[in-house]
């Protein structure tokens, strides 16, 4: 590909992992995902460009931020609980209510309560069968003819480019 | 002036900078791939000329894309990546003083990018964008 056309990618490339990046890290989608945890999975976006490809990478676990956590199938290792219990402190949630023995709910019980219910019926999104939009919300139809457009522009420019060398 | 014109004197710059340590190449990937293969490194890459003409207003202008590199590679330690940037950005600076001098060039405001490992020769250095409004000739 030509130096312009890689460059016009690559300026692509970066806008997209920073759009990406960004709503990743500050969309609460409803999961009771820390604020740390969406940091981590914001990092883990990045692009590659090579000669033949152009793609958008990221943690696996990215997806689910966009349709929602399944329900759990395997056993966990309790890291559910965990998230759910940094996002109550985080958020600075009060338990309300009291348990079977007339004891006030703590944090570590509400967070038993929620991640129980995250593990049985999945995340929200999930549930309501609804995209929270923070992948989709940047990676779209609009996109796709944006990129279209771009290509088209720039390719039109190397073909004619390899028809004229041919040619000469 | 012509796109033709307009890509000899670059090349003319271009060698200028150079004097004799690295070589110029005008065209795509494909050929640069070539030219790599043949001549090495350090080179001056400019793509093909691409511009607009208002047949009316007698208005030209032209599209540069022009990369100044050496040999990268994934390996390349940050100090050495730095290095070569810096070279390459006081070359490109250079350039950019010697091209502005000719005649008929106007000033230049230039998008400078770092670019790492472009073509499999993992040319490694900056890419400079500019548009140039062309001297129309009057007489033909």
């Amino acid at each position: 590909m030509l130096l312009a056309t890689k460059l016009r990618l690559d300026r692509l490339g970066e806008k997209l992992v920073s759009q990406l990046s960004e709503r990743i890290a500050t969309t609460d989608t409803g999961q009771y995902l820390p604020r740390a945890e969406r940091e981590k999975l914001a990092a883990s976006v990045g692009y590659e460009l090579t000669d033949t490809e152009f793609s958008i990478y990221g943690s696996e676990y990215l997806y689910t931020q966009e349709t929602g956590r399944r329900p759990t199938v395997n056993n966990g290792d309790g890291a559910v609980r965990r998230y759910v219990l940094a996002y109550i402190r985080e958020e600075g949630i009060e338990p309300r209510g009291q348990d079977r023995n007339g004891m006030p709910i703590d944090e570590g019980t509400l967070a038993y309560f929620i991640s129980r219910k995250l593990h049985e019926e999945g995340g929200k999104p999930w549930r309501n069968r609804q995209h929270t939009g923070v992948i989709s919300g940047v990676i779209n139809d609009k996109l796709i003819e944006q990129v279209e457009a771009l290509l088209t522009e720039a390719y039109t420019a190397e073909i004619a480019e390899y028809l004229l060398e041919a040619t000469a | 002036m012509t796109y033709a014109a307009l890509e000899d004197l670059i090349k003319q710059v271009a060698l200028g900078i150079l004097n004799g340590a690295g070589h110029f190449h005008c065209g795509n990937d494909e050929s640069l791939k070539q030219a790599v293969e043949d001549h090495g490194y350090p080179v001056i890459h400019l793509d093909p000329i691409a511009g607009t003409r208002n047949i009316e207003s007698g208005n030209k202008t032209a599209n540069i894309a022009l990369g100044f590199f050496e040999q990268g590679g994934e390996d390349t330690a940050s100090a050495e990546l730095q290095a070569i940037y810096k070279r390459q950005e006081l070359a490109s600076a250079e350039f950019l003083s010697m091209l502005q001098e000719e005649d008929g060039i106007g000033d230049i405001t230039v998008r400078d990018s770092l670019v790492r490992n472009y073509t499999v020769h993992q040319l490694t250095g900056i890419a400079c964008e500019f548009t140039l409004k062309l001297p129309i000739n009057l007489c033909f």
